[in-house]
């Protein structure tokens, strides 16, 4: 039965594969597209997620979050974070607390200029 | 990795650091020779000029801060209440500083509006706008920081020394009111508007202190970020102030020596700094949010 499950999760993750995305433009994006862009990024992750590999793009922007987190709020914010976020084991639950962090205290602006910085170059 | 003090934040220390070398120059002078006469004139012209200076940058960079941010933000209203209490500092400095000063350089003698010497309602204005409606204007500002804080759980538990540190507010702002009500029941026909309306200062003062204890526990929670740094400067102007505040206090009761309450006025220029360097930091934050790129992809050491 296992192999069954492995062979329905490669078929779904296959046709559920979004169209790929431009590679990263020079120009700045509009809002719209730079959050297509984004949630891209995310469905992409999310559809990995589904399967066990481990995700290597996840964890690096995660180990980005916590520079620019380490940067604006110090050290110890970070460790707070990140004693916070233990439970989860992805890297995604620390990409939504610095996220949130970022917009409360620097503005929705600068929070969507780091955020296209956290996920530049990523696939 | 600590990142570096903005370049804005640098000159106002800078600025600071020069005025104290003068101002502790002609304190050694008045110590030597008993003579008021030049630290009266270090307080009254480059000690008035720093005064507005620092105050109108303060308000620069608080209206750079609040344009940060969205109108439906919490910190939109936050940075416009800090905007505004700045505002009533620097025409509170205005009006008590330079307008109603008596010096030759002051324009409103000048320009023969007003005779030398200090017009009382003007100076009234002035100390009543830089002190409980500033005052008023930052606790409320403080208050939607210390609140959103602790919604995002970045604002630590108080320890037992921040406890002890509040109950001392308490008890000093309870002695004041002790003050204030001997005035009351003693003299009634002395009283002034002007004076009732400073006796808010204390009690506010105090909540201002309460919010500082709590934003400076979340600063040390936080760690030396440019975002902490800023409410970490806001904690240290109202330290400062409430410093100044105690100093006044005590030269009033006849507490501090003649020859040691000179250097009780030095203090205002550190809370004056200090309250301009916070939204210096917050601006610096928002600039570096902008700066740099993660051009490369790297697993390790990944600095933009």
């Amino acid at each position: 039965m296992r192999w069954l499950h492995r062979l329905r999760a490669r078929l779904r993750r296959a046709s559920a594969e979004p169209a790929p995305l431009p590679d990263e433009p020079d120009t700045p994006l509009t809002p719209v597209a730079e959050l297509e862009r984004v949630l891209g990024v995310w469905t992409r992750w999310w559809m990995r997620g589904q399967g066990d590999e481990p995700d290597e793009q996840l964890a690096l922007a995660g180990e980005r979050a916590e520079a620019e987190l380490q940067r604006f709020f110090g050290q110890r914010a970070l460790q707070r974070v990140q004693a916070a976020c233990s439970a989860s084991s992805d890297g995604g639950t620390m990409l939504l607390a610095a996220d949130r962090l970022f917009v409360a205290f620097l503005g929705t602006r600068a929070a969507m200029a780091l955020t296209r910085k956290l996920y530049s170059n990523l696939r | 990795m600590t990142p570096a003090a903005p370049k804005s934040v640098r000159w106002l220390w800078t600025a600071l650091s020069a005025l104290l070398v003068v101002g502790l120059a002609a304190y050694g002078y008045f110590v030597l020779t008993g003579s008021y006469g030049p630290l009266v004139t270090v307080f009254n012209i480059p000690g008035s000029f720093f005064f507005i200076l620092v105050t109108a940058t303060e308000v620069y960079f608080a209206y750079r801060a609040r344009g940060l941010f969205e109108p439906a933000e919490p910190m939109r209203t936050t940075w416009t209440l800090i905007l505004l209490s700045a505002c009533c500092r620097l025409s509170g400095a205005a009006f008590t500083q330079a307008l109603t000063a008596p010096i030759s350089g002051n324009l409103l003698v000048m320009v023969k509006v007003l005779q030398p010497g200090r017009p009382q309602l003007l100076h009234s204005i002035g100390i009543i706008m830089s002190g409980p409606v500033a005052m008023a204007l930052l606790a409320a500002g403080l208050m939607r920081v210390v609140v959103l804080q602790r919604r995002l759980g970045v604002l630590g538990g108080l320890t037992v020394l921040d406890k002890s540190f509040i109950a001392a507010i308490l008890i000093f702002t309870a002695r004041q009111l002790v003050d204030i009500g001997g005035v009351l029941f003693g003299d009634r026909a002395r009283l002034s508007v002007t004076q009732t309306i400073l006796w808010f200062s204390d009690p506010l003062l105090a909540l201002l202190l309460m919010q500082a204890v709590s934003i400076r526990r979340s600063v040390v929670n936080m760690g030396q970020g440019l975002v902490a740094r800023c409410w970490g400067m806001m904690a240290l102007g109202v330290a400062f102030t409430s410093a100044g505040d105690l100093m006044m206090w005590a030269e009033t009761h006849g507490l501090i020596a003649t020859a040691i309450s000179p250097l009780g006025w030095f203090i205002w220029f550190f809370a004056v700094t200090a309250f301009a360097s916070a939204p210096c930091y917050q601006v610096e934050a928002a600039r570096k949010a902008h700066e740099g790129s993660y051009a490369v992809r790297r697993m390790a050491g990944n600095q933009p």
